[in-house]
């Protein structure tokens, strides 16, 4: 049986967007141990789903500190797609690290209620909208993790890419809660370029991105554009500071950028710590002012 | 040469580098320009430096020591190479950033600098020492990269990107003197022909005189006639 995959790129990466990713891997490794070091940690988690992201996270952690040092936890619901579970159990097998299986559908059914079951939320949340289900398991996954950071005695570390940061494709207090995001600022197809060079398996890197929260869902079906598409219209209108007009000048559609820059402007609030009224002498992030890790911060 | 914060007198903090030798401070540098745009925050902390001198080390050279951004200034190291240094010392904590691929090295901002530095050393004739700082704080990682630049823009010694070390590099005087007598860009400097067009500059910015190559029509101390007017101070519009 031949491949149809064969011969096929893995991904398609824009000119623009290619980094050197020996480079990215230094300054990330770097990073990563110097993160752990001034917080006093010498161990890291990271919520693994089998999507490229959270697997080049882990990669990335295990390059920077050693397998030993990394425990990934696989947080399930009743309708993530069984290759998820799959590909997420082949990151764990290549990588060494230590892992385990945390099912949230309990968590997530004890909320909205299962089967014409109310839960928490009564018969209204019977039928709660995908949206408001797929923040609820973003942020059950985020309190799984937050619990495993004090019984593996590590810091959980993000795994949000920088396109779905700029869109606001990310639950607030979710998936974007962390102790530091080593992939923050790489566009989804410099994730991929990266994913590559580490060796990610290629049925992670090939396969179509998904938040995975209902069978067959796609973040470009959900999106209506591809990330090639999006990364490139983000870089040349944030990195490059392109104004719509210029933008439309180099080509791409107008509807797109209008589309686009709302959406940026309209995630701003979650890519921002929230305000505090102003009603004292100092006010931390206003004039209180210090770096989150000087001396003194470290755990220990 | 080592760097430090410095609260004078007068309890102004500064960024700050001191020329150190047989144990007792000869010079010290205050950071003349302070970065504070895109990453950078300096201003909203720190006081800038007023001084810009070279000194005699006891090496048998002049000295003249920048402090990161100040290299990022054109007449720094013209003017410290003016004054008598032959070797210009840059202490930096460059953040590192943007990796694109059709980068040199991989990365953009260690391109930057070297070219500049390498600039620098072919203008001025001297031998730049570029001392960068490595190591991760917060987002940012400082990149090391650290070189010894000849006065022909020959580079005499690189050190690897993101590594710590502590590296020896010979310079020879006689370099210096021979590149300075072939190639006399210092000797043929004109600084009084820069002050004269510098204090003109000064002038016409301030509005203190007619600026002699701006449209007609400008307001005093702009070079371009605006479509808006501007209405002397004091003036209101309802």
């Amino acid at each position: 049986m031949s491949d149809p995959a064969a011969g096929t790129p893995l991904f398609e990466l824009p000119d623009e967007l290619a980094i050197d990713t020996d480079v990215a891997r230094r300054l990330i490794g770097d990073f990563i141990r110097g993160q752990l070091a001034q917080a006093g940690f010498e161990r890291a988690l990271v919520g693994l789903s089998g999507g490229i992201d959270s697997a080049v996270v882990a990669y990335l952690v295990a390059d920077a500190i050693g397998p030993d040092r990394l425990h990934c936890v696989l947080m399930p619901y009743r309708s993530s797609s069984e290759a998820s579970v799959v590909d997420a159990r082949e990151v764990v097998g290549r990588l060494g690290c230590s892992s385990e299986l945390v099912e949230i559908t309990p968590m997530v059914d004890a909320i909205f209620g299962v089967d014409d079951v109310p839960g928490a939320f009564g018969r209204g949340g019977l039928a709660a909208s995908p949206v408001r289900r797929g923040n609820v398991m973003a942020r059950m996954r985020m309190a799984v993790l937050y619990d495993r950071s004090v019984t593996w005695g590590g810091l959980v570390v993000g795994t949000g890419n920088k396109t779905e940061s700029l869109i606001g494709y990310t639950t607030l207090f979710g998936d974007s809660a962390c102790a530091f995001n080593p992939i923050g600022d790489l566009y989804k197809s410099q994730v991929r370029q990266l994913a590559v060079a580490l060796g990610v398996p290629e049925a992670i890197v090939r396969k179509a991105p998904s938040a995975d929260l209902w069978p067959g869902q796609t973040d470009e079906a959900e999106a209506g554009f591809s990330y090639p598409q999006l990364d490139r219209l983000l870089f040349w209108m944030i990195d490059r500071r392109r104004s719509r007009d210029e933008l439309i000048g180099l080509g791409f559609d107008t509807a797109l950028v209008d589309r686009v820059e709302r959406m940026v402007a309209g995630a701003e609030f979650k890519r921002q710590v929230p305000p505090i009224a102003k009603l004292g002498p100092r006010t931390t992030g206003v004039d209180y002012l210090y770096p989150r890790r000087r001396p003194g911060s470290a755990r220990r | 040469v080592v760097s430090f914060v410095e609260e004078s007198a007068d309890h102004r903090l500064f960024i700050a580098a001191a020329l150190v030798e047989d144990g007792r401070i000869r010079h010290v540098h205050r950071k003349l320009y302070l970065p504070t745009y895109g990453l950078f925050d300096e201003r909203r902390f720190f006081a800038a430096g007023d001084l810009l001198r070279a000194v005699p080390s006891r090496l048998g050279v002049g000295v003249g020591i920048g402090i990161c951004e100040d290299f990022w200034h054109l007449s720094v190291p013209q003017v410290l190479a003016l004054d008598g240094a032959h070797i210009l010392i840059n202490v930096s904590s460059s953040p590192g950033r943007d990796l694109a691929a059709t980068n040199e090295v991989g990365l953009g901002t260690a391109t930057s600098w070297w070219t500049l530095m390498r600039t620098y050393a072919q203008l001025t004739t001297s031998v730049v020492v570029f001392v960068n700082r490595v190591g991760v704080e917060e987002s940012i990682s400082f990149w090391g990269g650290s070189q010894v630049i000849g006065p022909t823009g020959r580079s005499l010694f690189s050190a690897p990107m993101f590594d710590e070390g502590l590296f020896f590099v010979d310079v020879e005087p006689g370099d210096i003197r021979r590149e300075r007598i072939a190639l006399p860009l210092l000797r043929d400097e004109r600084p009084e022909l820069i002050v004269r067009e510098f204090e003109r500059i000064v002038a016409e910015r301030a509005g203190l005189e007619t600026d002699a190559t701006a449209d007609a029509g400008a307001a005093p101390g702009f070079d371009v006639a605006t479509e808006v007017s501007l209405r002397p101070a004091g003036t209101t519009t309802r």
